[in-house]
C-alpha cells in the first residue's frame, strides 16, 4: 500500500444547484455561478447517488445554493434513500413549505441543517439580503422539529454579527435544535471577495470563544455546540476536508467532481465530470484527486513535520489564494514562513470597524 | 445521569445500520459517523427505548462470559459517551 492509497469516500457533498433566494456576502459558492441550464438532471443525480453508495459512501449532504430551488428535491432525496445514503439537508429554509416538508419527512430525511444569519430580523435579513427571511426561518425550524427531524442551526459569524453569537445559541435552544454550528466565515468564493468586511478582530473572536465555552457548560448534552474558528488566527491550519481526497468529495451543480467545494479555484487541475467518467474512476485515478492526496506531494516544512498526517498540510485553496501556489504549506501555519500574507487582513480587521451592507458585495449571478 | 434503571432511546436522526462494504456496524447521525466495534454494536443494538442499562449489562455478561464487575463500567462508559454526544436520550418514565 503506497502513501497515496485511497480509501472509499465516507460522504459526498451534492451541490444540487447554485440558485438561492439569499445573497449572503460570505457564500462559499464560486464567484462564477452555474445557472439552471447547466445543472445535472434528476436521473444523473440519482445515478451519482447509486455510484457513491456502491463505492462505500454512507452519507450525502444535499446542499447548494439552496437545494430546494430544485423542484425535484423530493425525487433526489428519494433516490438517495433508495441508494442507502443518510441525508443531511442543508437549507436556507426559504423554499420548503409545510406540504413539502411533510413529503421530505415521509421519504425519510433524518436531519436538516438550517442557516441563520443573525439572532434578529434586522441582522438576519440584512446579511442574507432578503426581507422577511428571519420570520420564515423561525417557522421552518419549528416545523422541522415538530416532524421529529433532527435540527441543526448553522450560524455563520463575521465582524457584523458575531456579537449575536450568544443570542443565536439561545435561539437554537428555544427552537428545539439538537445542534448548533457556530462557524466563523471561511474565506473562499464570495467570502474571500468580501474578507476585509467580514474578518472579526482578535477581541471579537475571543468574546465569541468565551460565550461558546460558557454555553457548552450551561446546555450540557441537550444542545451540541460545534465551534469553527477562523483559521487566520490559528497557529496550525485546519485539516481541510480531513485531507485532500481522503474522506469526502463534492459534486458541483454541473457534475464536476471536486476534492472540496472550493477546489475549482485550483485552476491548474482539470476536474472530470460525472458525465464523462464514473465516480470511482475519478476518485481513485484522476490526477485532480491524486495530485495532493496523501503526503508525497508535500514540500518542507510539512514533509518532515509530525503533524503531516494530522492536518495534511492544511488547505490547498487557501495556499493558492494567499501564496499563489496550491502546493505550498498553508500560510496559516506558523512554520510556513508566509504568515505575513495574512497579516494585512488581520491588521485591517483590528483597525477597521467597517462591515455591513454598504461595503459588502452581495452574491449574484 | 446514567443509573442502572435508565432506559435510553436514539435521538431523532440517529440510526444504526450495517455497512456491507466495510463489514462494520455504523451509527449514522447528523454530520457524524461512528464505526462500532463488536462490543460497541452489542450495546448499541440494545438501546431500544425498552431495556434498562442494567439489563444491557446482564446481556453483555452472558454474551462475553465475563463478570459484571468487568463489563459494567465499560457498558456505562460507552453509554455515557453516546449520551454526552446527544446521540441517545433517556426515556422519561
Ligand atoms: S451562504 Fe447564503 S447565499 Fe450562499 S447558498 Fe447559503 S444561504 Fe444561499
Ligand atoms: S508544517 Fe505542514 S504539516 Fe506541519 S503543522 Fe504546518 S501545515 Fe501542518
Amino acid at each position: 500500500m503506497n502513501q497515496n492509497h485511497a480509501d472509499p469516500p465516507l460522504a459526498i457533498l451534492a451541490e444540487l444547484t447554485h440558485r438561492c433566494p439569499l445573497r449572503c456576502p460570505y457564500c462559499s459558492n464560486p464567484t462564477a455561478l452555474v445557472g439552471r441550464s447547466g445543472e445535472l438532471s434528476t436521473a444523473e443525480w440519482a445515478d451519482v447517488f447509486r455510484q457513491a453508495a456502491d463505492m462505500g459512501a454512507l452519507q450525502v449532504h444535499m446542499s447548494g445554493g439552496e437545494p430546494a430551488a430544485r423542484k425535484d428535491l423530493e425525487k433526489l432525496c428519494q433516490a438517495a434513500v433508495d441508494a442507502g445514503l443518510y441525508i443531511n439537508l442543508i437549507t436556507s429554509g426559504l423554499m420548503i413549505d409545510g406540504a413539502r416538508l411533510d413529503r421530505l419527512a415521509a421519504i425519510g430525511v433524518p436531519h436538516v441543517q438550517l442557516s441563520v444569519q443573525g439572532s434578529d430580523a434586522a441582522m438576519c435579513d440584512a446579511v442574507g439580503g432578503y426581507d422577511g427571511a428571519f420570520a420564515i426561518k423561525q417557522d421552518f425550524a419549528r416545523a422541522v422539529v415538530a416532524r421529529g427531524i433532527s435540527l441543526t442551526l448553522n450560524a455563520v459569524l463575521h465582524r457584523a454579527n458575531c456579537h449575536q453569537a450568544g443570542d443565536m445559541i439561545t435561539m437554537a435552544r428555544d427552537l428545539g435544535a439538537a445542534r448548533i454550528e457556530v462557524a466563523h466565515t471561511q474565506y473562499y468564493g464570495w467570502g474571500l471577495l468580501n474578507r476585509d468586511g467580514l474578518l472579526p478582530s482578535r477581541d471579537q473572536l475571543d468574546d465569541v470563544t468565551r460565550i461558546v465555552e460558557q454555553a457548552r457548560k450551561d446546555s450540557g448534552a441537550d444542545l451540541q455546540i460545534d465551534y469553527v474558528v477562523p483559521d487566520y488566527y490559528a497557529e496550525t491550519p485546519k485539516a481541510c476536508m480531513a485531507g485532500w481526497g481522503r474522506r469526502f468529495l463534492t459534486i458541483s451543480p454541473e457534475g464536476k467532481v471536486l476534492p472540496c467545494h472550493a477546489a475549482e479555484t485550483v485552476d491548474h487541475l482539470t476536474f472530470d465530470t460525472v458525465r464523462d467518467k464514473t465516480l470511482s474512476e475519478i476518485w481513485y485515478d484522476s490526477p485532480a484527486f491524486n495530485t495532493y492526496r496523501g503526503t508525497d506531494w508535500m514540500p518542507e516544512p510539512c514533509q518532515s513535520c509530525d503533524l503531516k498526517e494530522v492536518d495534511w498540510g492544511g488547505c490547498r485553496c487557501q495556499a493558492l489564494a494567499l501564496v499563489g501556489d496550491a502546493g505550498a504549506t498553508d500560510p496559516v501555519c506558523s512554520k510556513s514562513g508566509q504568515r505575513e500574507k495574512l497579516l494585512d487582513a488581520l491588521t485591517d480587521a483590528a483597525v477597521s470597524p467597517k462591515a455591513g451592507p454598504d461595503i459588502w458585495t452581495y452574491r449574484q449571478f | 445521569m446514567t443509573t442502572p434503571d435508565t432506559v435510553y432511546r436514539y435521538a431523532p436522526g440517529v440510526m444504526l445500520r450495517h455497512d456491507k462494504l466495510r463489514d462494520a456496524h455504523i451509527l449514522n447521525a447528523p454530520e457524524k459517523l461512528i464505526v462500532l466495534d463488536g462490543p460497541g454494536h452489542a450495546i448499541a443494538s440494545r438501546i431500544d427505548g425498552a431495556q434498562t442499562v442494567a439489563q444491557i449489562i446482564v446481556a453483555l455478561c452472558e454474551l462475553t462470559g465475563l463478570p459484571d464487575t468487568q463489563i459494567g463500567p465499560d457498558v456505562t462508559g460507552f453509554i455515557d459517551d453516546l449520551a454526552g454526544k446527544g446521540l441517545i436520550r433517556a426515556v422519561t418514565p
